[in-house]
């Protein structure tokens, strides 16, 4: 038996332990599985599409301490992620954990505030890559930008992520790996060209530095709380190394590897890049008040042709970054109604036999992201006079509802572990051994600051449609789901016999058919 | 003063970091399968 077919049974051995069968094809590499998270980061589009944003409340300074700062307790918050990946490796993951860990309510209430923040995020890439696409498609085929025109676009963008994502995870999955190596090459091509062509003018490192500096009408220190927004989206969707667990070989050490190192080299290549940009501002005032500062401040350093060239290279890095989200978010929902925890959950469940893709969870997901930016172009619509950003609005609603779920079950864990059910024999390979409390606490505590800094003004609206959404989730939960929820527990007693039925099913028939779908 | 402080903050950034690998690939070569229990919260 080769290394190759041992990893395969061996976890889809670990797979059924949990009750489930391999109904995934499992086939991404370590590679592939950091590429996903590293995709969803994407420092292409968190950090560039917010740019504006962080140098409007923060100034300079942000990309100096901002960006490091939050890179810092991002990574606390992943290593504690990535060593329950480890240890209780299904597609799940967060609700999953919580599940295990205390109980099925818990497990409930994490699941739906991660697809809350799935939604959330799903929608702020796919816009965030028509806010760019759109004005340079305007220039091309000589129409103007309008919220309109940006709404098609969004719609456009998020069908073709749906098609691909369809179609097969070998597709997705060599796009992935392509994604990743393009965001590095863009940015060294992005910061050689800066260097390049502004090296005369470039600012003193000093600037990069600068703190006192906000072109908004808060105080400083307020506005760089604000700012750290920017920072904060960049580094979501690290969990898709945990979600795609039931298709990576050799998850328990792989997958935790992948959200680790994903946060880490974007801390790296995002600095790197923020760095040499600001560096390269000529007037911080005018990018400001440029309708992209980021564009702007591309197009005063490189010029108009060279710099359009540019802004369309990272504009495809930010469709990558949907292509891997959608990837991430239906995996989440496939797991989420394998458990019966969704309405139609049978539905969502289904695999498609000719694809091995979970078919109806990925076009949800197209659904409900559209939908979000749908209602808030209609509010806008019938509100011109609304002051917040469609961008600041869909990136603050994913910030909070993903990392409170990244938070639940790094809380349960503790909790578990200090009332010794939760033991170090539990510790998959990747774990942090006695730094492992200390680390998750630190994580904890980050979390509830930036969940409270993400909703404060001029944010409140992305408070209030969490608000929203938490009073709908615990009307569901009292009406229906208290009582028949049955939660990951139940899947522990299902039969090896029909879990091994399930898994002949796919394999016997591997085209044709519209799914498979879950029983009793 | 702005430039030393934002300079040590990348600094102990990337040192957790590194940290973060070392100890956890030390805890992935050393791990022993059999004393390896599947937590299913029972």
């Amino acid at each position: 038996m080769n290394t190759q077919t041992h990893h395969h049974e061996k976890d889809k051995q670990d797979l059924n332990k949990f009750g489930y069968a391999q109904e995934l094809l499992r086939s991404m590499g370590g590679f592939s599985n950091f590429a996903i998270s590293f995709s969803i980061i994407s420092i292409l589009t968190g950090a560039v599409s917010l740019y504006g944003h962080g140098l409007t409340y923060g100034g300079a300074g942000m990309m100096g301490f901002g960006w490091p700062l939050v890179a810092l307790f991002v990574m606390i918050v992943a290593a504690s992620m990535a060593e329950l990946a480890s240890a209780i490796p299904t597609a799940g993951a967060l609700y999953h954990w919580a599940s295990i860990l205390k109980n099925k309510r818990w497990g409930w209430y994490t699941a739906w505030i991660n697809l809350i923040g799935q939604i959330g995020i799903v929608a702020g890439i796919d816009y965030s890559v028509a806010l760019f696409a759109d004005p340079l498609l305007s220039d091309v085929f000589g129409y103007s930008s309008t919220n309109t025109t940006i709404l098609i676009c969004f719609a456009v963008i998020l069908l073709s992520h749906g098609i691909l994502n369809h179609v097969g995870i070998r597709s997705v999955s060599r796009l992935n790996d392509f994604s990743a190596w393009y965001h590095i090459v863009i940015v060294i091509v992005l910061v050689v060209s800066l260097a390049f062509f502004s090296k005369g003018s470039l600012n003193s490192v000093d600037y990069l530095f600068k703190v006192g500096e906000t072109f908004s009408d808060k105080p400083y220190m307020f506005a760089f709380l604000i700012g750290l927004l920017q920072a904060q989206w960049t580094f979501t969707g690290f969990d898709a190394s945990a979600h795609t667990i039931e298709e990576t070989v050799n998850p328990r050490v792989r997958a935790p590897w992948g959200i680790f190192t994903s946060v880490a080299y974007s801390f790296v290549f995002g600095f790197i890049m923020l760095a040499i940009v600001t560096l390269s501002i000529q007037d911080a005032g005018a990018a400001t008040g440029a309708d992209n500062a980021f564009i702007y401040v591309i197009s005063e350093a490189l010029g108009g042709d060279f710099g359009r060239v540019i802004l369309w290279l990272v504009t495809a890095a930010m469709w990558f970054c949907g292509l891997s989200s959608i990837t991430s978010f239906s995996r989440m929902m496939y797991a989420f109604s394998r458990d019966k925890g969704m309405p139609f959950s049978k539905q969502w469940a289904q695999i498609s036999k000719k694809f091995r893709t979970p078919a109806k969870a990925i076009w949800l997901s197209v659904v409900l992201s559209f939908l979000l930016a749908l209602i808030d172009y209609i509010i806008k619509r019938n509100n011109p006079d609304t002051t917040y950003t469609t961008i600041a609005f869909l990136t603050a609603v994913s910030v909070v509802g993903l990392y409170v779920a990244y938070g639940i079950p790094i809380l349960l864990k503790l909790i578990a572990k200090s009332q010794g059910k939760f033991q170090a024999k539990h510790l998959g390979p990747w774990h942090l051994g006695k730094y492992s409390d200390i680390i998750g606490i630190l994580g904890l505590l980050w979390i509830v600051f930036i969940s409270v800094i993400m909703v404060i003004p001029p944010n409140e609206m992305a408070g209030y449609a969490l608000g929203g959404m938490i009073i709908v989730l615990i009307i569901m939960d009292f009406a229906y789901y208290k009582n028949h929820f049955p939660g990951p527990q139940a899947a522990l007693g299902t039969s090896m016999a029909e879990i091994l039925r399930r898994e002949k099913e796919l394999e016997s028939n591997p085209s044709g058919g519209s799914g498979i779908s879950h029983n009793g | 003063m702005a430039l030393g402080i934002g300079i040590a903050l990348i600094a102990v950034t990337c040192l957790f970091a590194l940290w973060i690998v070392r100890l956890a690939g030390n805890n992935v070569r050393n791990f022993d399968e059999s004393k390896h229990e599947s937590f299913i919260g029972k």
